[in-house]
């Protein structure tokens, strides 16, 4: 009975046969690791041609007051500003704030200056002699609708009185922030001045030159700023033995394209880099870039946009230099099936390429990348996407060590070959992040995934 | 007189042993009766069955004209690949059946870190058979209700030890499977 009641519960128990034949095959698609590029890092001064500047941020007891009243007012050209109301009490019956330091050494100067809410009379610079009894007179003369340049001189040429030495023809002219570019010359037989002044926007207005041949001539002692008649607003005033009008910025790449803002995002000047990586930016729209506080200076080169911060003055005339460190190191899997990257710095520039896909086979794949595994002591920040000749993907989103964004989109990889594009990296302390790129024939049939590894070395922040 | 004694003795003693040394045979009327039935398990191709593989190759599954015996050639590559819905298996009966892979043989040596069947019901994973270990898995039987089917995927993953990008990995060979049922989930098959 027992063995008939284990027959009626017994169970049924049938195998088929099925075979796997396994035959490998070599990768559709290889990666290799890109050259790192190098990335600007920091700022440096490398002259010294700038004699004094100042951007009237504060009164400082380097100037002196020869008649007229001036006081530091908050319309200035950014920030402050210096304000002077003739009162005709300095020389030449017109008003004169002079800076305390004898300039008699320079042969050659130069002065930049802006000058707003000039509605009439002679508003410029002064240079004096050491007497503080005569002067040459550069200034703006605004009438109605126009304006026109001058160049006076007092008691040189006539010894009484006021000569004009030169004037430029009348130009439209309305109140606004004009740049005055004043180069000083004390020649063998002469005094040569010459005056540039450049609308707000940075377009030449007018320019004159004059030389002064008078036995009475002499030698700058002084520079003033001036006003004979009304009053204005004086900013960004720079002394410098080279023309304020323009910086120079070495140590970019090779025809990279540089632009100058000041902190509050404002563009002060643009230029491109000659084969030397040395660009020349015309700065007259601000000769003191915002507030002497610094700025930002975004280099683009090879599609990628790099901002480099600094909270040195950015001076009109000076010399700087961008020094450049290496973004990233990596190597490939001798199969080019698997890549590690260490990166050794923030990188905020605008996209970073570091790894190659190329297709080696006819199949269309669809690419997508998995951030699979983070580990981050410290906040970390970046953004990794795929990019093609004229698309890009959706992004891999970490910010602050959280993964907003584990996924790329997927783009297709049919002929050529895509980009692995890293930005807005930032990271305080040492991280890794495991990454696949999931590459599929396009049918989804199968699937392959390359492991890649980034690590963050270095680097870091405040 | 005395001489037919001995002889009547003999006979009797003849017959006696004979019927002490014979065997016996009994027939009693019992009946198998034999009905072969269309098997309730059947292979069937997936979606991806002789669809495109890896550098122009096919992913070819064969199956025999009963569906009761399957071969699939398949072409991965270094790291891990990865094979979606290339052989489904099908209940084609009303009831349910419990399902098991039995690894008869399979590949050593070369590049090969691992080889896997991954099982799905739908969605849901049911079941995982590492093909580089003989014997049947998973340790639990995977159940396939009444016209339900169960997808197969592979997953391979090859080191790139020696390797470069215009090699094959090592590694290649059959794997010989046997796919097993049964009515039952509570014993071990023979």
């Amino acid at each position: 009975m027992l063995s008939f009641s284990n027959s009626f519960h017994a169970g049924v128990f049938v195998s088929y046969p099925l075979i796997a034949q396994i035959t490998p095959s070599p990768p559709p698609v290889v990666l290799t690791v890109l050259n790192s590029p190098l990335i600007p890092s920091n700022l440096t001064k490398i002259s010294s041609f700038t004699i004094y500047w100042s951007d009237f941020e504060q009164v400082s007891p380097d100037w002196s007051a020869r008649g007229g009243s001036w006081s530091v007012v908050s319309n200035g050209h950014k920030g402050s500003g210096l304000n002077g109301t003739d009162n005709d009490g300095g020389i030449g019956g017109a008003s004169q704030y002079y800076l305390n330091m004898p300039l008699d050494s320079y042969t050659e100067l130069y002065v930049g200056v802006k000058i707003g809410y000039a509605r009439a009379g002679f508003v410029g610079i002064a240079l004096i002699n050491d007497g503080l009894n005569r002067l040459y007179e550069i200034a703006i003369n605004p009438t109605g609708s126009r304006a026109r340049l001058t160049i006076y001189s007092w008691r040189v040429e006539n010894p009484n009185g006021w000569r004009l030495l030169a004037s430029s023809p009348y130009f439209p002219y309305t109140p606004q922030w004009v740049t005055l570019i004043i180069r000083y010359r004390n020649l063998k037989d002469s005094i040569h001045i010459s005056l540039k002044a450049y609308s707000e926007s940075g377009v030449l207005l007018a320019s004159i030159s004059a030389s002064s041949t008078s036995p009475n001539r002499f030698p700058a002692t002084y520079v003033a700023l001036h006003i004979d008649g009304r009053a204005a607003v004086f900013d960004d005033f720079v002394l410098s033995t080279r023309n304020p009008a323009n910086l120079t910025v070495t140590g970019l790449p090779p025809f990279a394209y540089i632009q100058v803002y000041d902190v509050n995002g404002s563009l002060v000047g643009e230029a491109s880099a000659d084969v030397n990586g040395e660009a020349s930016i015309s700065v007259v729209a601000d000769l003191v870039t915002g507030v002497g506080d610094g700025g930002v200076l975004i280099i683009t080169s090879d599609d990628a946009s790099c901002p480099l911060r600094t909270t040195i003055p950015i001076i009109g005339g000076e010399e700087y230099l961008v020094s450049n460190i290496q973004a990233f190191d990596g190597f490939a899997d001798p199969t080019g099936t698997a890549a590690t990257i260490f990166f050794f710095a923030n990188y905020t520039c605008s996209r970073l390429g570091i790894i190659q896909l190329n297709l080696v086979s006819t199949e269309e794949f669809h690419v997508r990348l998995t951030l699979e595994y983070l580990e981050a002591t410290g906040e970390v920040t970046f953004i990794i996407r795929l990019e093609s000749s004229d698309t890009s993907s959706d992004p891999i989103v970490v910010v602050n060590g959280g993964i907003i964004s584990p996924y790329t989109s997927t783009m297709s990889l049919q002929e050529g070959s895509l980009s692995i594009v890293v930005g807005e990296l930032f990271y305080r302390n040492a991280y890794r992040a495991e990454l696949f790129i999931e590459i599929c024939l396009s049918n989804g049939s199968v699937c392959v995934f390359y492991p890649l590894v980034l690590n963050g070395i270095g680097g870091g922040g405040p | 007189m005395q001489a037919r004694r001995y002889v009547l003795g003999l006979t009797i003693a003849t017959i006696l042993v004979s019927i002490v040394f014979a065997s016996v045979f009994v027939y009693y009327p019992g009946i198998v009766q034999v009905s072969p039935v269309r098997p309730p398990i059947i292979f069937t191709e997936g979606s991806n069955s002789n669809q495109r593989d890896l550098n122009g190759a096919t992913i070819t599954t064969t199956i025999d004209s009963t569906n009761t015996s399957a071969s699939i050639a398949l072409h991965p590559t270094y790291q891990r690949t990865y094979y979606r819905d290339v052989l489904r298996i099908k209940n084609q009966d009303s009831e349910v059946y419990y399902v098991k892979v039995n690894v008869v043989s399979t590949i050593t040596g070369g590049n090969i870190v691992s080889a896997k069947i991954h099982v799905y019901s739908g969605a849901v994973k049911v079941g995982e058979i590492d093909l580089l270990t003989t014997g049947l898995q998973p340790d639990n039987w995977i159940t396939l209700n009444g016209g339900e089917e169960l997808r197969i995927d592979f997953e391979f993953r090859y080191a790139t030890t020696g390797g470069s990008p215009d090699t094959a990995p090592s590694g290649s060979g059959t794997i010989s499977l046997e796919l097993v049922y049964s009515t039952v989930n509570n014993e071990t098959p023979p």
